[in-house]
């Protein structure tokens, strides 16, 4: 058995490792030896240092697809027709497999290329025109609220904070509960009748992460207690609040 | 309003509309004018940026949008404003994923992990916070998972300004007829 550099955490998958074992013996895919490339890939997980169960298992699982293929190869054959279809039938299915993601990994490299390209044109966020009235006709009647539209708002007041430190996975013990918070908003809100932009509200609060965390938690729970109204226009994709009396 | 004004009032609108872009006909409707005559403007405003190397910005396309942004050749100096934690780069099983909803799209998340081999839920997830995907009403097999399709954002950040502009997928092909198996 030869010893290989074993990493799993540079390929993406069972079939990225795959197309790179076959690339590595600069085998042809359409002529690979179904029981030789089975050993191999048994062999590296074999030598896989710490096999993560997560991720280990959809790598067993080809592993598992490879052997069953390997097996039906070393039978001794049967003079029968359908026993030679379905090996077939495998081999062949598992190199259609292989090819169709070769594909989409080959065009990754245009993609990334792309990508490197693109994020060098910057661009400033859209200006909102401060005491903009929203016009009702741009509020759909039935208005869906798009969790992650939400979530995203409150990345991007995030990403404007320069946190101290970088974040560790240390429990930090709130100051500000989300109940807190929930008061606080409904003090600010409940003065005005106006529409606020979700950025506007989240402006009157110091930016830490905790209290963005609790502001988050906050508004969901005004919100499931129909407190406050949450709406989306499709059409400006902004998030809008409104106080029920 | 003579044309040197126009073009100012053209600028300021790109400007304000920043990194959402803006549409032809939303120009139109803001500057009350016809579309041939933005065209032109938008053309002179985009010759102007472009050979006047005094100014900073550029018209980038994506979509069916305008967008003003700054030039490429100073992106180093900007980067020293960036907060570097913010600034992720699309790991490999992004650019896979998102590879694959791009020219198979729409498509839902089991025909995605039978593609990739692999379970994709954390790279959906991760594609969908930035905005890079969106769900798409539901696919008709089993089961009736989510379907996804790229956003106009996606457009945006790989510069691109329709699907059709993707480069074709490249087939393996099989050497001179050689049996499938042996």
């Amino acid at each position: 058995m030869e010893r290989y550099e074993v990493n799993l955490e540079q390929f993406t998958g069972p079939l990225d490792l795959l197309l790179h074992l076959i690339k590595g013996k600069e085998l042809d895919i359409f002529t690979i030896s179904l029981a030789q490339l089975t050993d191999q890939f048994t062999g590296y997980l074999a030598n896989v240092n710490d096999l993560n169960i997560e991720m280990a298992s959809e790598y067993l699982l080809m592993a598992s697809y490879l052997v069953e293929i390997k097996t039906k190869l070393l039978i001794p054959k049967q003079e029968v027709e359908i026993e030679d279809n379905y090996e077939t039938d495998l081999r062949n299915e598992l190199i259609a497999r292989l090819l169709e993601y070769k594909k989409i990994k080959e065009v990754t490299k245009y993609f990334k290329a792309q990508h490197e390209q693109g994020r060098q044109y910057l661009s400033k966020p859209k200006t909102i025109i401060k005491g903009n009235k929203v016009p009702d006709e741009q509020l759909p009647l039935s208005p869906k609220i798009n969790v992650d539209k939400l979530a995203n708002t409150f990345l991007k007041m995030l990403e404007r904070i320069n946190l101290q430190r970088p974040l560790q996975s240390n429990i930090v013990i709130s100051e500000v509960s989300p109940e807190d918070m929930a008061v606080k908003i409904v003090q600010l809100m409940g003065v005005t009748t106006k529409t606020w932009l979700l950025e506007e509200l989240l402006s009157h609060f110091e930016p830490t992460l905790q209290i963005f965390v609790a502001c988050f938690i906050a508004l969901l729970d005004l919100a499931r207690s129909q407190k406050i109204v949450i709406e989306q226009s499709d059409h400006l994709e902004q998030i809008y609040l409104t106080f029920q009396e | 309003m003579n044309n040197a004004e126009k073009i100012a009032l053209l600028e300021g609108l790109l400007f304000l509309v920043g990194d959402e872009g803006i549409m032809l006909d939303e120009i139109c409707e803001v500057l009350e004018l016809e579309p041939n005559e933005v065209t032109l403007l938008l053309t002179e405003l985009e010759k102007e940026y472009q050979q006047n190397t005094r100014r900073g910005f550029i018209i980038t396309k994506f979509a069916k949008k305008y967008r003003l942004t700054t030039k490429k050749e100073y992106y180093s100096f900007y980067l020293k404003l960036a907060n570097n934690k913010f600034e992720s780069k699309l790991s490999q099983a992004a650019l896979e994923t998102l590879a694959i909803i791009a020219y198979r799209g729409p498509i839902s998340k089991p025909e995605i992990e039978d593609l990739r081999g692999v379970n994709s839920d954390n790279v959906i997830h991760k594609l969908k916070a930035r905005e890079l995907i969106k769900e798409v009403g539901k696919s008709e097999i089993a089961g009736k998972p989510m379907n996804y399709q790229v956003t106009e954002e996606f457009l945006k950040v790989f510069k691109l300004s329709s699907l059709s502009e993707l480069p074709e997928l490249q087939e393996t092909k099989l050497e001179d007829d050689e049996e499938l198996f042996k």
